[in-house]
């Protein structure tokens, strides 16, 4: 299996989306195409990170508005909110999710809260 | 018959006993393949096991004879005793009674991601507006390809690299079906609910096959600790369950551990080798003992 790199380019058109359209979630404000491929870190082109905007406009995933003589996004929040009531079941906390949907984390200790903020505050550096 | 008969039984205590010693020492990717399928071997040659404790007293009782023209009483003591047969039945009701309700909620469960995927067919990811911090995959159907579904919650919380690893470990939940591992190891437990313990182990180890994946496409295993560090304390504790197995209720410290040690070694074979060797002997005496049950048949039947 081919390794992803670290760089822009090698990434496909799917998996840009995806980045884009959480960068535009984080943000909490409309983005411009430039402050974008900004908290992207930089790497991709501007005309990849244009083009997938675009896209994702069609898809009306988000909303864009006059900035300038370009155009600032943001997430189109009432989809996330359909969206949302659709899979209530699984937003809650305390009901017990299928055993086929993997996630991230879980069930975190009370303990293991202390040791891991320490862990953050003192910054695991990313010196790899 | 011997006590070949109950090797498969003892595979499966002992598979259920290692399993966390296993979750936490082997390789993830090979450890989680293996477990899978040790586990459903040794549910396998257990149940049939039971069958045979059970089948070789109902060969020898006296109406069944009657009807097959056996001679009455067989040669000697019963190769297995009352109690042991009557042990072995409750063991195989329960498989039943336990098999027909996971059965019924996987069915539900499939169902339930079925329909959920017609809510989500915008892309990859699919943002649900929730202040939660939550991640899960909606795993491939026949229709419909894997999703990750994230709440903006979640992407709030974590920065742009963080953001890469969180994406990077789904879409290796989605990319290796990590689901039918999952789905595979809740049917062996249910085949045979002694290898309850199997099922927590392989979740584990497939949460740590994703984390080394993501660790891969960002290149950094730190900022993939850090990631998970983040995530996880942006959830908040939670209120423990009743019961965890040990090495679970402290498993994002583990994971996090984990990815902050160097890379796991292609070696540290001894705990695979193990699950490996307890699959396979379970499955080689089952086939024994089923070929004693065989001759027991043919002794009963005056074949000699």
């Amino acid at each position: 299996m081919r390794v992803v790199m670290n760089d822009g380019p090698r990434r496909e058109a799917g998996e840009l989306e995806s980045e884009v359209l959480a960068a535009l979630w984080a943000a909490g404000r409309p983005l411009t195409p430039g402050e974008v491929r900004e908290e992207l870190g930089g790497l991709l082109a501007y005309t990849t990170v244009m083009t997938t905007l675009s896209r994702l406009h069609a898809k009306d995933v988000v909303d864009r508005r006059r900035s300038g003589r370009g155009f600032a996004y943001s997430p189109n929040v009432r989809e996330a909110e359909v969206a949302a009531r659709h899979f209530r079941s699984l937003l809650d906390r305390g009901h017990d999710r299928d055993e086929v949907l993997q996630g991230f984390v879980s069930g975190l200790s009370a303990d293991e809260e202390r040791v891991l903020r320490a862990l953050l505050d003192n910054g695991a550096e990313v010196d790899e | 018959m011997g006590s070949v008969v109950y090797i498969p039984l003892l595979c499966a205590l002992a598979l259920a006993a290692g399993a966390p010693a296993i979750a936490r020492s082997a390789p993830p990717r090979q450890g989680s393949a293996m477990l899978v399928a040790a586990a459903f071997g040794a549910a396998l040659a257990a149940d049939v096991a039971l069958v045979i404790l059970v089948g070789a007293r109902l060969i020898d009782a006296a109406p069944l004879a009657t009807v097959l023209g056996w001679p009455p009483e067989a040669n000697g003591p019963h190769p297995v005793p009352l109690p042991v047969s009557l042990a072995a039945a409750a063991g195989l009701i329960v498989v039943a009674i336990v098999g027909q309700i996971d059965w019924r909620r996987s069915s539900a469960a499939a169902r339930r991601v079925r329909a959920l995927h017609g809510h989500a067919d915008t892309g990859e990811l699919v943002v649900l507006r929730s202040p939660t911090v939550l991640a899960l995959t909606l795993p491939a159907t026949r229709t419909s390809p894997g999703r990750i579904l994230v709440s903006d919650g979640m992407l709030r919380a974590l920065d742009a690299a963080e953001r890469r690893v969180l994406l990077a470990h789904e879409r290796s939940h989605l990319r290796h079906r990590h689901d039918r591992y999952r789905r595979l190891v809740g049917i062996a437990a249910s085949l045979n609910p002694l290898l309850r313990p199997t099922v927590a182990a392989v979740d584990f180890l497939l949460e740590r096959w994703a984390d080394e994946d993501a660790a891969d496409a960002v290149g950094s295993r730190h900022l993939t600790a850090r990631a998970l560090a983040r995530a996880a304390v942006a959830d908040g504790p939670r209120r423990e369950r009743l019961w965890q197995p040990s090495f679970a209720a402290q498993k994002v410290s583990r994971r996090v551990n984990a990815l902050l040690a160097p890379a796991p070694a292609r070696g540290a074979r001894l705990a695979m080798l193990l699950a490996a060797m307890t699959g396979v002997i379970a499955a080689a005496t089952a086939v024994a003992a089923a070929h004693d049950l065989g001759h027991l048949f043919d002794l009963l039947r005056g074949d000699g």
